[in-house]
């Protein structure tokens, strides 16, 4: 059952917390909402969940209006970032309960709960209380109460938050199992965005109360529609240059943009990642950036390089395998060429603020 | 246990604990040995007659009575009132719950003399409710009234914290898995809240059973209707009974015993049953 969100507005006292949200969840699939903190993606969520009322605007779920239910009415699965259990009710009362409100038959009530429990992985755990689970238990029991009363919808807010590196690392792989065994439709809030990309179909890049840019992980990535997605996503070395005449110059780095064809030179950014880039020896097509080596660190599995572009000196950082590092045989201070397979190119159009123009340039 | 003392804050082990010992008998043991000591010189059938005599008896029946009435009322009213200060938010919010203190702060015969003024026949409250044909002052109304005024602190200081602890969002989580409001309340929040307002009943209760300022003077003190334990004892000893007064007292320090000893129990079976890391 696929969930719609469509213009969407809230706020609490002067502040805005949602500028018109327009979304759609396709019915089964796992969505993530990645933004920093304060960018309004757990009152949307809230908004989904009926815990807040929305000032304007409209929430579907299969094609039904939500907008005036109450949440109990909505029948949707909600995981706190704290879990939010019944601390006075034993481990298997915390599951049952949704199933208890709605007074159903005692044996179904049991089956359920013990089949839940079993999903969990906490058979054995019915009498513990949550105070005597770990963080990660009480995260899954936090799922199967979720669960329990089959919900059209489950919306995970920070679902790994609260959790230590590695038993965050073993939730995510679960959940991305669980929900390839259930078909749920799910849409869960993270600030992190290693999580979103691993885990979800679609991530929805939120910021300031609004959506930047909705997409898989690889379109989010490759092609950013504006600075802040560009910047937000993937660790991406900025240059700031300018653009006149279908040409975007940085420094040194001149590279094709078809989007601004005018004599006026206009302020423009370039967003670099740094598996676009390539170090060199020597120059070989013309079009390098040349670099000085500042630092290389041996890192893992990886070299990191902090170089500064010649002749406008910005820092620039660059991840290597050791191996291409080696037959590079370079040293810090030594002077190389950077090439640059692709690039995002943004400029700012004369008395507009927000509005953007992008275009990404690959195979350079 | 001395070198695990030792690198406390406190330093000494053997003379803070040895002060401490000194000081609960001094000003807690002491005077209650004496009491059962003067208690122990009568005789069997004279403390029996002295504890159940007709006059004592209906002390009690008002005592225990009015006490019990009051901590109810207090119970239900003292959630009440911790609800609205935690839970909304309204002007002079820090004055009404600084208010909520005042029965501890202010003089008991204060308290007596300003609700006796107050549900007098002629009184501001007294009046209204005695064209309504209710009389309040000089009755076991009147008793039970002063003692809700002193026992409202109670309920509301133990229920206050514990209300603040507790986070809207187990309330949110039961109505998004369907509960409605009142499966909510009753299913959520009465049962982390109810260890603390059994508490802050047995307490309320307990001070009603000890009240006597803020009772003298709106109860009129008429024997077998409207006279109290503690005034009864203060009666006999006003005519040098002593053995008479003490036996009484007796009774009244083992109801309190009694309450003490249910309120930690209480306590300790709230702390297993919630047990956090």
């Amino acid at each position: 059952m696929g969930l719609e969100v469509r213009d969407l507005y809230k706020s609490f006292g002067e502040t805005p917390a949602l500028r018109g949200i327009d979304l759609h969840v396709a019915s089964g699939s796992l969505v993530a909402l990645l933004g920093p903190s304060g960018s309004g993606k757990t009152t949307l969520l809230r908004v989904i969940a009926g815990l807040e009322v929305p000032d304007a605007g409209q929430v579907l779920i299969a094609g039904e209006e939500q907008t005036r239910r109450s949440p109990r009415e909505r029948n949707i699965g909600l995981v706190f970032q704290h879990y939010a259990l019944f601390n006075h009710l034993s481990v298997f009362e915390n599951v049952a309960f949704g199933l208890r409100v709605r007074r159903r038959p005692k044996a179904e009530v049991e089956e359920r709960v013990r089949e839940l429990l079993g999903f969990i992985q906490l058979e054995g755990y019915e009498a513990r209380r949550p105070g005597q689970l770990s963080g990660g238990q009480r995260q899954r029991v936090a799922l199967a109460r979720a669960l329990a009363v089959q919900p059209r919808l489950l919306l995970l807010d920070e679902p790994f938050g609260a959790l230590d590196a590695k038993v965050r690392q073993e939730l995510r792989a679960w959940l991305r199992r669980l929900h390839d065994e259930l078909h749920i439709t799910s849409l869960f809030v993270t600030h992190d965005q290693d999580e979103a990309f691993e885990v979800a179909d679609r991530v929805v890049v939120m910021n300031n109360g609004a959506i930047e840019q909705a997409g898989a992980p690889e379109e989010l990535f490759e092609s950013p529609t504006n600075m802040f997605v560009a910047d937000f996503v993937g660790d991406a070395n900025v240059l700031q240059g300018c653009a006149r005449c279908g040409r975007a110059v940085f420094g040194a780095l001149d590279i094709p943009y078809p989007e601004y064809q005018d004599e006026q030179p206009l302020a423009a950014t370039a967003y670099l990642r740094s598996h676009d880039l390539e170090l060199r020896r020597t120059r070989n097509g013309g079009g390098e950036l040349p670099v000085r080596i500042v630092q290389a660190r041996r890192t893992g599995s990886t070299v990191k390089l902090v170089l500064v572009a010649l002749p406008c000196l910005s820092t620039l950082h660059l991840d290597m395998r050791p191996e291409e590092w080696r037959r590079l045989e370079l040293q810090p201070e030594d002077t190389a060429y950077l090439a640059v397979h692709r690039a995002s190119v943004f400029t700012r159009r004369p008395g507009s603020e927000e509005a953007f123009d992008s275009w990404t340039s690959s195979g350079l | 246990m001395a070198t695990r003392a030792a690198r406390r804050v406190l330093p000494g082990f053997r003379l803070s604990f040895g002060y401490a010992v000194v000081y609960m008998c001094l000003l807690v043991l002491l005077p209650l040995s004496t009491l059962v000591i003067t208690t122990a010189g009568m005789s069997w059938p004279d403390f029996w007659s002295a504890v159940s005599s007709p006059r004592a008896l209906a002390s009690y029946e008002l005592t225990f009575g009015a006490s019990l009435v009051a901590a109810v009322v207090n119970a239900l009213f003292g959630l009440l009132v911790a609800w609205v200060l935690v839970r909304y938010r309204f002007p002079f919010k820090g004055l009404v719950d600084a208010l909520i203190d005042l029965p501890f702060a202010l003089p008991t015969a204060v308290a007596g003399i300003t609700l006796t003024t107050a549900y007098a026949p002629n009184g501001w409250l007294g009046a209204p409710l005695g064209r309504l044909g209710i009389k309040a002052a000089f009755t076991p109304l009147g008793i039970t009234i002063a003692l809700i005024f002193i026992g409202l602190p109670f309920v509301v200081r133990t229920v206050q914290p514990v209300l603040q602890d507790m986070h809207a969002e187990a309330e949110e989580a039961a109505s998004v898995l369907g509960a409605s409001r009142l499966q909510s309340f009753v299913r959520v929040v009465l049962p982390q809240l109810l260890p603390a307002v059994l508490t802050g009943f047995v307490l309320a209760l307990a001070r009603g059973i000890g009240e006597y300022g803020s009772v003298v003077f709106i109860s009129g003190n008429m024997p077998m209707r409207t006279e109290i334990t503690p005034l009864l004892i203060v009666t006999k000893l006003e005519q040098f009974d002593y053995q008479g007064a003490t036996a009484l007292a007796v009774v009244l320090l083992t109801a309190s015993f009694g309450l003490l000893f249910g309120t930690n129990a209480l306590q300790w079976w709230t702390r297993r049953r919630l047990a956090t890391p």
